[in-house]
């Protein structure tokens, strides 16, 4: 472990780190466009001159690894200057056009600007800056050529990451621009990533190209629902509309590095826009329904419930979705052993071929693990025989938490299922959107959508991940957890006495040997590893 | 100071290009005698004759070879460059035309003592003459069983290709160039890691200029003492200059180094036409900081040259008369740079850009007293902070025409016009 000193501060690091990794370890930020941490070091962007000594010239940060007795001072009037000059340099072609740049507020050459530029320009005349042409890189990326500062990175993620080489350069010098090889789209399935990679406002958004003010949203930490990889994300939510605006990935080494999918990134519309929403608990009243009151509705419930408890094992079964937390689980399946233990099936997806990138499961629910480890004997053929067993009639009383039977039997079978629901003596179904199942129900409890969701996912590896509420759901629809609550506490108060999805995690850890240490303080925002 | 030709000896006789003329003169007899010696011997022969790079930097032949670990697990390369673009600059184009197996030589004697197996000749794209001539020459060299397998016996083999680049400036930079023999936009490389460690499909790689390497074989036979009593301590040898611009006779000249910008302009050039005066030369190519008449005293070679804050380059001398302007010229400079520069740098894709839109400014009279100051700060930012040395290369010159002749931009802004008539550029364009 070389020591070197940087700005007059002594460190020691592991060897192969650069300056700009070294300083950021004492907290100096040496700033850089080009530079990241994923990809090769070009040293091109010039913008993390530092000076070292014994070197004449100044030195980039990002191409100077550490090594004994190394001194490096970023701070110093000649690396200052240089830095200031490069930030003058960048400014020159870039059209400082921020006000209507979708990138402003969050630009890394805004944000080193004002804090390494010269505050002015001695350029003039802006009516002479290069212009170019914008064009698309695919149908939801397009490139301003003008607000390019060539730092590559976007052509480096297609070489190196995805391996798919869809960009490249073209031109020389002034001329030169970031292209999309003839014939080809940048269209891979990790391809938005370049727009969180670009350090300006040259790639965009074409979905939300205009729409979006980054200083309004509110950004929370949480993990991706629509896979078993669980990727880290952040979710930037514009609160005067309460909705999602951005889906953007969070460095997590150990699940997506820095990246999240395509589908990740870009569905969060069709997501919130999906179906009809359950807004308040709903029950049947004759051919018809009625809304009523959380109240009447989780007593109703709970009557039947503890009812068809009383007769055979089998007449009274649960499902649970691999969209559930594993909270939401826990209570689940508790639920289904109070009193008297009776059928919980749990309906899992599966992981049939490798993840593309090394990120995109064909598991396409965050909480497969959850289920298994929660308890549920799952798999298509108890699923299967759950819906055999309800068309047979052993079972009239089902409650299906979090899914739509129908998604699960192939076409030709959908006719008798719907026989089938129609006999039973009850349906409950929890779920956040109208879906047909639903329209079979006695007893309808609105529960939320992944992003309203709070409590943790385990992902395929086993990795415990906090899932956080960042929008609010609609009408008096509750958390899937305090659904539970609510109807455990009517059947037996004691022991579902939850305030907040981190109590339910000490009981899981308690009760179940991989979680066993796993609380909120420990999974962090990074998550936890089961043990098996 | 007299003419002495080594390289240049038969340059213009009938079929000098060819490899019985060349073996006629005791041509590679050094080749046989190097494939006996050991290669330490070779490099310390080389290191004291004091054979200085002819690509520009004047870098110790001697010693760039020494960096090459020879028993490196992966293949070892050797690269010519012979990209020879840099405007004034025209000494590697006859040596590629007319006497190529001196170079020819010289990369087979380099091959051997750095355990290179495969070497390239990496010729500019628009020079398609002197690149036949090499082919043809690589040809007869294989025929005459200097290149291939086991050569004289010596259990040594060695290939040589023609490598054509495509026309950029660029690529005769050396890791540029290296990228280019890859295949890929002739982009330098960020150093370190330096060639000799990681060059060519990333493996050991010394790349050298055309002349460099057609004085080895003369060294080779003539030994060190010859070499290095010629010229002047630590700049020995001799060197081609490549005279142009306002002179009655320009031309390549082959002189020990260490005659002065007079004498060559004097002697050899036959001084300045129309009874004209010198306003400024350009010791050596494009990219070197201009002298200005009172300097011609400065003798051109690598040392003296960098002790007036100039460089010997490629030695090409342009010369312009008093009737240059000098703002004229800085702007062709600044227009050339910003056509070659590669784009990777900001320093040097936005900087030669900005350099020549202040300099036309100031050229049409639309420019402002404060953009001189501006273009001295620019071209100070230039310099030193890039990732090869073409924005140095439009730096400096440009930066000294504006300390050495700053009154006459002073005036094109004070005019709010050129101040001259019949000017001209110099003669790069
Ligand atoms: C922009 C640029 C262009 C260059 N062009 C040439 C060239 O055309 N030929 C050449 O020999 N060296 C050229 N060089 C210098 C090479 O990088 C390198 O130093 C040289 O080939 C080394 O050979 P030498 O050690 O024999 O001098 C250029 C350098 C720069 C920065
Ligand atoms: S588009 Fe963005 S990421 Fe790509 S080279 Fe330009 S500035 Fe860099
Ligand atoms: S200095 Fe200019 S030519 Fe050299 S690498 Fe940088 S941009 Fe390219
Ligand atoms: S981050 Fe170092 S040069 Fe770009």
């Amino acid at each position: 472990m070389p020591k070197l000193t940087i700005d007059g501060k002594e460190i020691e690091v592991e060897d192969g780190l650069n300056i700009i990794e070294a300083a950021s370890r004492i907290g100096i930020d040496v700033p850089h466009f080009c530079y990241h941490p994923a990809l090769s070091v070009v040293a091109q962007c010039r913008q993390c001159l530092v000076e070292v000594e014994g070197v004449p010239k100044v030195m980039p940060a990002c191409n100077t690894y550490v090594r004994e007795g190394l001194i490096v001072k970023t701070n110093s009037e000649r690396a200052v200057k240089a830095r200031k000059a490069t930030v003058e340099f960048t400014l020159i072609n870039h059209p400082l056009d921020c006000p209507i740049c979708d990138k402003g507020g969050e630009c890394p050459l805004q944000l080193t600007t004002v804090e390494h530029g010269p505050g002015y320009s001695r350029f003039e005349g802006p009516e002479e800056k290069k212009v170019r042409k914008k064009y698309y890189l695919s149908d939801k990326i397009i490139y301003d050529p003008n607000r390019c500062i060539m730092c590559t990175r976007c052509v480096r993620f297609t070489d190196e990451v995805t391996k798919t080489g869809e960009l490249g350069y073209n031109g020389r010098g002034f001329r030169k621009k970031i292209v999309v090889f003839p014939g080809k789209k940048l269209d891979n399935d990790l391809a938005g990533n370049v727009t969180d990679l670009c350090p300006v406002g040259a790639l965009l958004n074409k979905d939300t190209l205009h729409e979006e003010r980054v200083w309004y949203w509110q950004f929370t930490d949480t993990v991706c629902s629509l896979c078993s990889n669980g990727c880290n994300i952040t979710v930037g939510v514009d609160p005067r509309k309460g909705k999602v605006s951005r889906v953007r990935p969070r460095t997590n080494m150990d699940v997506n590095e820095h990246w999240i999918c395509d589908r990740g990134r870009y569905d969060f519309k069709e997501i919130q826009e999906e179906g009809t929403r359950l807004r308040d608990p709903i029950l049947r009243e004759g051919e018809g329904f009625k809304r009523t009151e959380w109240d009447e509705a989780v007593s109703f419930v709970a009557q039947e419930i503890a009812k068809a408890k009383e007769g055979f094992s089998q007449s009274i079964a649960f499902l649970a979705s691999a969209t559930l937390t594993n909270e939401e689980l826990f209570l689940l399946k508790k639920l289904s052993e109070t009193k008297t233990p009776s059928k919980a099936v749990g309906n899992i997806g599966l992981i049939n071929e490798p993840k593309r990138f090394g990120l995109l499961s064909t598991d396409p629910y965050p909480n497969s693990s959850g289920v298994k480890e929660m308890g549920f004997p799952y798999g298509s053929n108890n699923v299967l025989e759950l819906i055999e067993s309800i068309q047979q009639g052993w079972t009239n009383v089902l409650y299906v938490a979090g899914l739509d039977l129908f998604d699960l039997v192939i076409e030709e079978d959908k006719e008798s299922l719907r026989k089938a629901l129609s006999k039973l003596k009850l349906l409950v179904v929890q779920d956040y959107k109208l879906t047909e199942t639903v329209r079979f129900a006695h007893a309808i409890l609105p529960g939320v959508s992944a992003y309203e969701r709070e409590g943790t996912f385990t992902n395929d590896r086993g990795r415990v991940q906090r899932v956080r509420k960042v929008i609010d759901p609609p009408g008096t629809a509750k958390p899937d957890w305090e659904i539970l609550t609510l109807l455990g506490q009517s059947l037996q108060a004691e022991s579902f006495n939850y305030s907040d999805p981190s109590e339910i995690m000490l009981d899981i850890a308690s009760n179940i040997a991989a979680y066993k240490g796993i609380n909120y303080d420990n999974i962090g925002t990074l998550g936890a590893s089961t043990t098996n | 100071m007299p003419e002495l030709r080594i390289i240049r000896n038969y340059v213009g006789i009938k079929d000098s290009h060819t490899i019985e003329s060349y073996m006629s003169r005791g041509g590679y007899a050094a080749l046989g005698k190097a494939l006996k010696m050991d290669p330490d011997e070779i490099i310390d022969e080389i290191k004291r004759a004091g054979l200085r790079g002819r690509g520009g930097a004047g870098f110790p032949t001697g010693v760039k070879w020494s960096f090459i670990q020879r028993d490196s697990k992966k293949p070892i390369y050797l690269c010519c460059n012979a990209d020879e673009s840099e405007p004034g600059s025209f000494k590697d184009r006859e040596i590629l035309e007319q006497d190529p197996h001196q170079m020819l030589e010289g990369m087979m004697i380099a091959c051997y003592t750095i355990n290179s197996h495969k070497a390239y000749v990496y010729i500019r794209g628009e020079m398609p003459y002197g690149a036949s001539i090499i082919e043809g020459a690589i040809k007869e060299a294989y025929d005459k069983g200097y290149l291939g397998r086991n050569i004289l016996n010596s259990g040594f083999d060695l290939d040589i290709v023609l490598f054509r680049g495509a026309g950029a400036y660029i690529c005769g930079e050396e890791t540029g160039l290296l990228e280019s023999i890859e295949g890929k936009n002739g982009e330098p490389r960020p150093k370190p890691p330096f060639p000799a460690q990681i060059g060519l499909f990333g493996c050991p790689t010394i790349i050298n200029n055309v002349e460099t390497l057609a004085f080895v074989p003369h060294i080779i036979n003539k030994g060190h003492q010859w070499f290095s009593a010629i010229g002047l301590p630590k700049n020995t040898g001799t060197k081609i200059y490549g005279l142009c611009g306002d002179v009655n006779k320009p031309g390549l000249y082959e002189i020990p180094l260490g005659i002065t910008a007079r004498d060559l302009i004097e002697e050899y050039g036959g001084g300045i036409p129309n009874g004209r005066k010198v306003k400024a030369i350009s010791p050596g190519g494009s990219s070197a900081p201009l002298l200005t008449a009172d300097e011609l005293d400065i003798t051109l070679d690598f040392d003296s040259l960098a002790e007036a804050g100039s460089m010997l380059g490629t030695a090409g001398v342009t010369v312009m008369d008093d009737n240059a302007c000098m703002v004229r010229v800085a702007q062709n400079l600044a227009h050339f740079y910003r056509d070659e520069s590669c784009g990777q740098c900001v320093q040097c894709r936005e900087g030669t850009w900005w350099l020549e839109k202040m300099l036309t400014m100031i050229e049409q009279g639309r420019g402002k007293m404060e953009y001189i100051d501006t273009l001295l700060d620019a071209c100070s930012q230039m310099r030193g902070t890039t990732i090869c040395a073409l924005a140095d290369g439009c730096a400096m010159p440009v930066e000294s025409i504006v300390k050495k002749f700053r009154h006459e931009f002073e005036e094109h802004v004070r005019l709010g016009k050129c101040p001259f008539e019949n000017k001209h550029m110099g003669d790069w364009s």
